[in-house]
């Protein structure tokens, strides 16, 4: 039997440039191209899409990759599915 | 009988030893193994629990019942060397 | 029926076989978490991905300046560290030949048996014993403390000189 075959979840963000806050953005968020707000100072930070392409079609593949894990793993769950 | 008990006892923590050193000839290569370690956990055996019945002779069986419970407790050191902690022998059915 | 006399195996060895495969499962969680950060963190050339931010702020006595903060990619998605953090082994085991040499430690011969309880045909050579292993770690990777470290000394931020001041 194990015990958790842990995935830690809770490990991301960066510190706010302005006030250290750790900064969290969603996949949509950075995906989609909308601004982010520090939740300590209000501070807001718009991604620059044009610089950041690479970063932003890794993170659309992986995006695809979790969509279709999940799709599989629901249709797993399904009743009579083993 | 304590005898063949304690031989018994002997043989299991013996072979214990003996598969966890198994286990500790290098592991099977993955792809990109170096790297791959660098993010593998310390993960090892810490403690094994072993219970068995040891049958008892027909002569003493009127007294003790058929069999005794044997129960061995044991921690495995960070070297992967187990260490008997304790060993506990109970008659069940004894008749007093 | 007769005892298949090829499914007896030293009991030394079938504790190290079900030793290794949890720790072989640990082994591919750790590959999987290994992969996600080369993957996803990391480009071909095997620099670190970055997302940059642009953002303002009132600089005293300048005015409203515009900065850009690069951030390794890394530090903006969950990195799913994967890994065994407890196993717990429990089989029984029929002892069904115990070495008789003259050595400190006799050699156990067994096989798998259904459960502890099945024993009534037992003599002290044949005895079922009913093991409970258990395995547990004791410390995050080397790898997980190091990427945290390379990301947090990856943030920069920099003044955009063109579009400075507004
Ligand atoms: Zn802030």
């Amino acid at each position: 039997m194990l015990q958790g075959l842990k995935a830690q979840s809770d490990n991301h963000g960066f510190p706010c440039p302005c006030c250290n806050f750790k900064i969290k953005a969603t996949i949509e968020q950075i995906l989609t191209g909308s601004s982010i707000f520090c939740a300590g100072c209000g501070l807001q930070l718009d991604i620059d899409r044009q610089g950041s392409a690479p970063a932003i079609e890794a993170l659309q593949t992986l995006n695809e990759a979790v969509a279709q894990a999940e799709a599989q793993v629901a249709k797993a769950k399904k009743p009579g599915a083993r | 009988m304590q005898e063949r008990v304690e031989r018994m006892v002997t043989a299991v923590l013996h072979e214990i030893e003996r598969g966890l050193a198994l286990v500790r000839v290098p592991a099977r290569e993955l792809p990109g193994a170096q790297q791959v370690e660098r993010f593998r956990s310390s993960l090892r055996p810490t403690q094994v629990v072993c219970t068995f019945e040891w049958p008892i002779a027909e002569k003493e069986r009127a007294e003790l019942g058929p069999f005794l419970w044997v129960k061995m407790s044991i921690e495995i050191d960070a070297s992967g060397v187990p260490r008997l902690q304790g060993v506990t022998a109970e008659a069940p059915h004894a008749s007093v | 029926m007769p005892e298949n006399t090829v499914s007896h195996i030293p009991l030394s060895q079938l504790v190290g076989s079900l030793v290794r495969d949890i720790v072989d499962a640990d082994g591919m969680a750790a590959k999987a978490t290994s992969d996600f950060i080369q993957n996803v963190g990391f480009d071909e050339k095997g620099e670190l991905r970055t997302v940059q931010f642009s953002y303002q702020q009132v600089v005293p006595g300048v005015g409203v300046k515009r900065y850009t903060v690069s951030v390794p990619l890394l530090t903006l998605v969950p990195i799913p560290i994967l890994g065994i953090d407890k196993a717990e082994i429990s089989f029984t085991t029929k002892i069904v030949e115990m070495s008789q040499g003259d050595s400190q430690a006799p050699k156990l011969l067994a096989k798998i048996a259904a459960d502890a309880q099945s024993n009534s045909d037992a003599t002290s050579e044949t005895t079922n014993i009913k093991f409970t292993l258990t395995m547990s770690r004791s410390d995050v990777p080397a790898g997980i403390t190091g990427i945290f470290g390379l990301l947090s000394n990856n943030i920069q931020v920099t003044g955009a000189p063109a579009s400075g001041q507004e």
